[in-house]
């Protein structure tokens, strides 16, 4: 019966048993993605290594046609023939030049172990011959003593390298962990990278961790390098489309503005004479404002006072400041208060207005 | 003498159109103009200054992209209208400069077009589509690249389950003979590979029109789990089903001929697993199990403008700052014709009014610009 194959892409980069023994028979399986854009046919299996005879993958799951993004699962059993360590490299045969493998690992009971972290290292796609970012690797003593470290070697070490890594022979305490170091990837070729790191130690078992990366042929073209960010405005322009560049740090708008509003204040059927307009605001800056007030009444022209109120500082220290406009009188049962500035004015930061009346008799006649 | 003072303090309220002047609260407005309702701060908006005073082949901007291609580099570019015989792309450098992407041979009278785009990100690649040429991409090479064998191009993209996505569908690409707008059809990649749309080569790529409802797509996004196929007047939700064979379920909400949808195509603005859009009646904001009306008592003033909207196309955009100095998280709605930008804080959840004088907003992005 063919494998088992799934969508998406999955990876071990090892089958690990621990801690067993005797004369039975063990399984496992191992997912094997297809990291490449084209459909696979996984044709076989060869075991190669240090012990590969005392695993077994059998035949009769092949062939298996795996499309891109898919992840076949392939089985593979040992039957511990005794001895503290077995290992081999399962490499999958393909229709192409695709070989994907890993590696099966039988660890006999009461094995010391040192556990590489992560045990399966994955590289984000990087163009062939460009340096990869530093990854930080470490070794672990996950057994009952004291774990004696010979070696830290990688099994083809053609695309990923240790930098910096421990001076051997070290020590690592039960529970501890070696000191951290590197590995880089610098892809040789375009697809999928593989490498197996091994941790060797006196009177202990081997152990390894997986290494992955995708080899790529993309070219970048106008990097930009530093990442600083910058919000666009891109505008019609009225036959001359432009863009913008908005300035965080400066309200000093370019265009005039205003916010405006008709009051009543209240007390309807009631003139009301405004007398002043006392306000706070943030001191951001020099900068200018106007506040308009207007009334309107039937058949004559609109009463209108403005008056252009200086605020802020060349200090420009966010202290909250108080302003006046006046003297702005203009009587109303309704009146419109503008607030504006005028383009390139300064910058405004309002908290509050206060428009300051007296009431001035009753709405006579009305309109 | 004692005068009687009216405080009118923040956090200040927007624009209210929608009661009498008297019925509303003291710091609400008839109009804000240019002024931000923001940290209950009524506060003029930020400086725009010059950047790119003029574009390269003198058409409007479309969109302002960025990504990060395969190598790690990062990368921002300018979408804009169709001009016969140049590029639609141009990547920005420090400068600024607008540099020119490459464009592929065109087919016998292939088109571009001068609606708006959409884009999907996807294995470090940016699809990007507006009707007019095949579906492409940018991988941050020097060249926009077809989208392998797609059958032609589309008006919205997004992504599920590693399928990229074409809403909205022209097949074969606009200006070839026999192109075929499907305005109710919904095309999906191979899974994993955004640029195999052959069925009979990946059984795992596939489409589907939707021939149950009445209206055509007008935009498509992704939030959480499932894509929303918005219509003019209603929703049709896209499940993943996890079977290769057939990696989509469809199920629309509504079948009504009116009812809420995202009438004003390019008005559908994606933000995490949320999304702003606007309907015939509101604007809503949607986060795939809410619908919570926005317009407030603004309404009155926007869809007046919605109702003048002329010569462009309606559309909105989700914009979290004005770079991390500024934090503004808003919905901004531009509408050509009264040339106007109606911008609603998240914040503050108020409506205030934008406008330039160089003219309206075509897009707006926060982007790497060096």
């Amino acid at each position: 019966m063919p494998a088992t194959v799934i969508n998406g892409l999955f990876s071990d980069g090892i089958i690990l048993w621990q801690s067993v023994g005797g004369p039975a028979t063990f399984d496992g399986f191992a997912c094997v993605p297809n990291t490449t854009n084209q459909t696979q046919t996984f044709t076989g299996a060869t075991l190669s290594g240090s012990n590969p005879g005392d695993f077994t993958v059998p035949a009769g799951q092949f062939p298996v046609t795996v499309n891109p993004n898919q992840t076949a699962l392939i089985h593979v059993s040992v039957t511990p023939p005794g001895g503290v360590s077995h290992i081999a490299l399962v490499t999958i045969n393909t229709n192409t030049v695709f070989a994907p493998n890993f590696q099966v690992t039988f660890n006999q009971f009461g094995t010391q172990y040192g556990q590489p972290m992560p045990s399966i290292l994955g590289f984000p796609t990087t163009k062939v011959g460009q340096v990869s970012t530093f990854a930080n690797y470490q070794i672990f003593n996950t057994g009952n003593a004291i774990l004696y470290v010979t070696n830290i070697t990688l099994t083809t070490g053609t695309d990923f390298f240790i930098v910096g890594a421990p001076i051997v022979p070290f020590n690592i305490p039960i529970g501890g962990s070696s000191a951290v170091f590197t590995i880089q990837f610098i892809p040789t070729v375009v697809g999928a990278r593989n490498d197996i790191l091994t941790v060797t130690g006196t009177g202990v078992a081997d152990s390894s961790g997986s290494l992955t990366g995708i080899g790529s042929t993309l070219q970048s073209a106008f990097n930009l390098t530093g990442g600083t960010q910058g919000s666009l405005f891109a505008l019609s322009g009225g036959g001359n489309p432009l863009i913008l560049l908005a300035n965080p740090n400066s309200l000093n708008t370019e265009e005039p503005g205003s916010f405006v509003r008709l009051h009543d204040w209240q007390m309807p059927n009631y003139e009301k004479k405004l007398m002043r307009i006392r306000g706070h605001y943030e001191d951001l800056g020099p900068a200018t404002i106007s506040f308009k007030a207007r009334s309107r009444r039937i058949g004559e022209p609109d009463d209108v006072i403005q008056v252009p109120v200086v605020i802020g500082t060349a200090f420009a220290d966010g202290w909250l400041r108080e302003f006046t406009s006046e003297p702005c009188p203009l009587s109303g049962e309704l009146i419109q208060l503008t607030c504006s500035r005028a383009a390139n004015s300064g910058p405004v930061s309002i908290i509050d207005y206060i428009p300051e009346f007296e009431p001035a008799g009753e709405v006579i006649g009305g309109t | 003498m004692t005068f009687q003072p009216q405080v009118i303090r923040g956090p200040f309220q927007g624009v209210v159109s929608d009661t009498p002047f008297t019925e509303a609260p003291p710091n609400a407005f008839d109009d804000v103009l240019n002024f931000f309702v923001r940290k209950g701060r009524m506060q003029s908006r930020p400086q725009l200054g010059a950047y790119l005073p003029t574009l390269p082949n003198g058409q409007p901007v479309r969109y302002i992209g960025k990504f990060k291609d395969a190598n790690g580099n990062l990368h921002s570019f300018l979408l804009t209208n169709y001009s016969a015989g140049q590029t639609p792309a141009y990547m920005l450098t420090a400068g600024p400069v607008a540099n020119a992407l490459a464009i592929p041979g065109l087919t016998a009278g292939q088109q571009g077009s001068n609606q708006l785009f959409t884009d999907a990100h996807i294995q470090n690649q940016i699809y990007f589509a507006n009707g007019g040429y095949p579906l492409s991409y940018l991988d941050g090479s020097n060249a926009i690249q077809f989208a392998g064998d797609t059958p032609g191009t589309c008006n919205f993209l997004a992504v599920n389950v590693s399928h990229l996505i074409q809403a909205y569908c022209t097949e074969p690409a606009t200006g070839i003979s026999g192109s075929t707008v499907f305005p109710r059809r919904v095309r999906w990649s191979a899974s994993g590979n955004p640029q195999e749309w052959n069925t009979a080569t990946d059984f795992t790529a596939g489409s589907n029109d939707l021939l149950d409802v009445p209206d055509d797509i007008t935009g498509i996004n992704t939030l959480g789990y499932p894509s929303y196929v918005w219509r003019s007047n209603g929703i049709t939700v896209m499940y993943p089903t996890g079977q290769g064979l057939s990696p989509f379920q469809f199920y629309n909400y509504s079948l009504a001929p009116d009812g809420v949808g995202n009438f004003f195509p390019y008005s559908l603005a994606t933000y995490t697993n949320w999304c702003v859009f606007v309907a015939q009646d509101n604007i809503y904001r949607f986060d795939g199990s809410n619908m919570t009306p926005i317009g407030g008592m603004t309404k009155k003033k926007i869809y007046a403008d919605l109702a003048a909207n002329s010569s462009d196309q309606v559309w909105g955009r989700i914009v979290p700052n004005f770079t991390l100095g500024y934090d503004f998280l808003c919905y901004m709605l531009t509408i050509p014709g009264p040339n106007v930008t109606w911008i609603y804080t998240f914040d503050d959840g108020q409506w205030v009014r934008f406008s330039s004088s160089s003219g309206y907003l075509t897009a707006v992005r926060t982007v790497y610009t060096n």
